[in-house]
């Protein structure tokens, strides 16, 4: 839809109808005027003709030709009288004075075209002609540019107390004269010219005044209009100052500073909090956590300086790549499918995964991934939080140990060696090779112990547990039972009994004699800190064979405990085998 | 100038009727000199004379009119008067001619009753005499006539020529030939005497006569103060007061003998001059009284 400004409408509004009135005023007056004129000039040739009919009488009674020529000449002298005719009762004409025309579409003026070339007595002819065209029964004929008027000449009745004698009074002849309507068409013209300059100067006048009154009632309204533009433009410092006399204008300038203050205020403390949240939001992300945002499309678009510090990877570097640049390679195929459902299906998953360094080193971390959605449900964000769990998973281990290993020496303890004994009872019924159980005690630890404290006694019990591993296989089991006692389990030997109990024979001297050497001890808890001492410790171990897991470990156990037992009482630094 | 008015009594020897004279006087029309002179007969008769007065001769129907006298105001009046029998008629403010016509139209039916007139019109007589006490050096009368005017113009030349004048006289037989009339009879005269004739001197034409006239420095003797008004010099003529007083005399006349008198003219008259046509022409006009002696005495002469 078209639209106007309010100030085209207060001044359409005003001056719409001024124009009307204005022009309809002046097609009144000037038709008034015109009807006015025309009515005065058709009056005035009736009175001319009157007039002239009057003092005319006399000449046609007389029939005095230049009586009656001298008094049309008189008529001529009139305005606007253009010819007269004087007629007698006969119709006969007596003088013929001024000039006729005849207007087109008059019929009877083409039968004499050519009245004009013909000065003088050709001149009769038309006027002839007028004298059938305007007589008693049409005495006034109008045309374009002139009108003819027919008075009948009769005498002025004189009473002369005749009584019953009054003849009917006659006609005694008629003046016919022409009237030229061009003096009143130009007064006419005239007259429309001048209204209408006047008119038009009123008009031009009422507009400026328009023009004039519409600026001061708008320009408000439209200075009001601005500003309230500026402010939707979000120029919220705008204000304006309308200067007016209406009261109404003046309460919507006020309403809309007072709304732009308003405005601005709850700007600034919605920007503030923006700010704030924005900070905490930067500081939160700037955790010990590393922490990673990607897009839809799972391309990295920010990470903190955590992420850095546990991936290796820069905030440069990580932008804009896939969080594959993480993966380890420690996890298949299925393990990532069942991350993505779960993200998928409940928005978040958290777990352990193993990640790759830049270096190329992996890591346990713990990973959470949240989605960021949109009121509509669209994915927009996914943010990742990264925990390295490398010392977590070292603090888990050493728990395992304690429950498993010994914590001096590093080795399986008597739980683990139990289980592992079971394992490889029911390896060996499997493969139908021996194993053999060595139980070993340290003979002469105790004064040891006593002498030098039990730090001392602990760098023993180490060395004896580093001298035993060097003397088995992989494969093999070496446990320490608590104090200073030894369990070493050697599986797979051999078929056959014999050959077993041979080399587990050998393998049982082997340590006896490694055992046997002297062992240099530093002496840390004295005051002498450089002070070593040279200790002998030998070993007696009793040896038991197994084959079949038709006993249980712990009477294997108290078997080779049995046979260390007699090889303790058969002297000690001995080897004896379970019969 | 006016009629006379007429009385009369019916009766023979009885004197008693005297006493209760009915007279019905009818008017012509309305017109203000006939009202002028039945107010005028009015006031004048007696009250022994009881008087009727119709306005209008349509309202007259002498059967249920139980008058002695029938005073008949003006030619219509007259004419229907004369048509009824019986009663007799006094006709009044009728010209003479106009009075001999109506007789003429009615001598086939036997007129039983007695009728007479007082004529309107002045005597030719006194009209000459006026005209020679008005100016006495315009010798030369100039008369334009029709024949209905049935003027006898030969015994007026020899009245014009006792007189000391001459009469110039044209006939004019129709309204066409008047100006030219005029202008002949103009040309060679040096007062032109009006005469009751309805064709020329009408209303109409009464104007461009004067015109006429005056252009040529002749002046005008009318026939009623209407001509002195409208430019004659002069005039003389009988008032409808006149004529009543007259008419009255006659009426108590018939009521004392029973008879009418023959028809008379005026008796009383009136002389009327237009001083600004006479200064305009450059007329020494008389005073009245001089006018009056002068034609009297003329009159005596005669005699």
């Amino acid at each position: 839809m078209k639209q106007f400004s309010i100030r085209q409408y207060v001044e359409w509004l005003t001056l719409i109808p001024l124009l009307i009135m204005a022009v309809g005023l002046e097609t009144y007056f000037l038709h008034g005027r015109s009807a006015d004129l025309d009515r005065d000039l058709l009056e005035r040739g009736k009175l001319i003709a009157r007039q002239l009919a009057s003092s005319s009488e006399y000449g046609v009674f007389a029939n005095n030709r230049p009586f009656l020529q001298n008094i049309a000449q008189g008529v001529l002298q009139q305005p606007d009288v253009r010819g007269a005719i004087i007629l007698n009762a006969a119709s006969e004409s007596l003088v013929e004075e001024g000039e006729f025309s005849y207007a087109t579409g008059n019929p009877i003026a083409d039968t004499g075209p050519a009245m004009p070339e013909h000065p003088g007595p050709a001149r009769k002819v038309p006027a002839g002609k007028i004298r059938e065209l305007v007589n008693l029964q049409t005495p006034v004929l109008s045309r374009d540019k002139s009108f003819w008027v027919y008075q009948p000449i009769v005498p002025v009745q004189v009473a002369l107390d005749e009584l019953e004698v009054k003849p009917a009074v006659q006609q005694v002849g008629a003046v016919i004269i022409e009237m030229s309507r061009a003096r009143t068409e130009r007064a006419k013209s005239q007259m429309l010219w001048v209204t209408m300059g006047a008119t038009a100067l009123f008009l031009m006048l009422v507009f400026y005044l328009v023009f004039r009154a519409s600026r001061r009632i708008t320009s408000p309204v439209c200075e009001l209009s601005d500003a309230v533009q500026m402010i939707g433009k979000g120029r919220l410092e705008t204000r304006v100052a309308v200067s007016t006399h209406v009261a109404e204008l003046s309460t919507l300038a006020r309403g809309i500073n007072d709304m732009a203050a308003q405005l601005q205020q709850e700007n600034a403390i919605l920007h503030q909090q923006v700010l704030e949240a924005t900070r905490i939001a930067a500081i939160a992300f700037e955790s010990h956590e590393g922490m990673m945002v990607a897009d839809a499309a799972g391309l990295i678009m920010r990470v903190n300086s955590a992420f850095t510090k546990i991936t290796g990877y820069t905030e440069a570097e990580a932008i804009g790549k896939s969080p594959s640049l993480l993966k380890s390679g420690r996890h298949d195929v299925d393990f990532y499918v069942e991350m993505w459902e779960s993200i998928e299906s409940t928005g978040s998953w958290q777990g352990e995964i193993w990640n790759r360094r830049k270096n190329g080193e992996t890591y346990p971390a713990w990973l959470a991934i949240t989605v960021v959605e949109r009121e509509d449900g669209k994915v927009v964000y996914y943010v990742a939080t990264y925990t390295d769990i490398t010392l977590r998973k070292v603090a888990e281990n050493e728990i395992k140990n304690l429950a498993f290993y010994d914590a001096l020496t590093q080795l399986p303890n008597r739980r683990m060696l139990i289980d592992r004994l079971s394992l490889a009872m029911a390896a060996s019924h499997r493969s139908g090779r021996y194993g053999a159980v060595m139980f070993l005690d340290l003979d002469n630890f105790k004064p040891l112990n006593d002498k030098y404290g039990h730090a001392v006694g602990d760098l023993l019990l180490v060395e004896v547990a580093h001298r035993i591993v060097g003397c088995v296989r992989e494969t093999d089991t070496i446990a320490r039972f608590g104090g200073d006692e030894f369990v070493v389990m050697l599986s797979e030997l051999d078929t056959e009994k014999t050959e077993s109990m041979s080399q587990a024979g050998t393998i049982a001297e082997k340590i006896r004699a490694i055992l046997a050497e002297p062992y240099v001890l530093a002496l840390l808890q004295q005051e002498n800190a450089n002070a070593t001492g040279e200790h002998h410790c030998t070993s007696s171990i009793g040896v038991v064979l197994f084959i079949s897991h038709e006993t249980v470990p712990e009477t294997v156990l108290s078997w080779a405990d049995m046979a260390m037992y007699k090889a303790k009482r058969d002297g000690r630094n001995s080897i004896r085998f379970h019969e | 100038m006016r009629a006379v008015p007429l009385c009369l009594l019916v009766l023979c020897p009885i004197p008693c009727w005297a006493e209760d004279l009915k007279v019905l006087v009818v008017l012509s029309d309305d017109s203000a000199p006939y009202q002028s002179f039945a107010s005028a007969l009015n006031s004048s008769l007696p009250a022994m004379v009881q008087t009727t007065v119709l306005e209008h001769p349509g309202q007259f129907s002498p059967d249920v009119s139980h008058a002695d006298l029938i005073v008949a105001v003006g030619m219509k009046a007259t004419q229907s008067a004369i048509a009824q029998t019986g009663i007799p008629v006094l006709a009044v403010m009728i010209p003479r001619m106009g009075y001999e016509d109506l007789l003429a139209q009615a001598a086939p039916k036997k007129i039983t009753h007695s009728i007479s007139a007082i004529y309107l019109n002045q005597p030719l007589a006194r009209r000459l005499d006026f005209w020679r006490a008005v100016l006495p050096d315009r010798r030369r009368i100039g008369l334009l006539h029709t024949p209905d005017a049935r003027i006898d113009v030969e015994r007026m030349r020899q009245d014009v020529a006792q007189r000391g004048g001459s009469l110039v006289d044209r006939q004019v037989l129709s309204a066409e030939e008047l100006f030219r009339g005029l202008e002949s009879v103009l040309a060679s005269s040096d007062v032109l005497f009006a005469i009751p004739d309805s064709m020329l001197y009408s209303s109409s034409n009464i104007r461009n006569i004067l015109l006429a006239s005056y252009r040529l420095g002749v002046p005008l003797i009318g026939l009623s103060q209407a001509y002195v008004n409208a430019g004659a010099l002069c005039a003389i003529f009988s008032t409808p007061e006149q004529l009543a007083e007259q008419a009255s005399a006659t009426v108590i006349g018939f009521a004392r003998t029973g008879k009418l008198p023959a028809p008379q003219y005026p008796v009383s008259f009136t002389i009327a001059v237009n001083q600004q046509v006479a200064r305009s022409l450059g007329v020494a006009v008389p005073s009245q009284e001089a006018i009056r002696i002068q034609m009297d005495n003329a009159k005596e002469g005669r005699h």
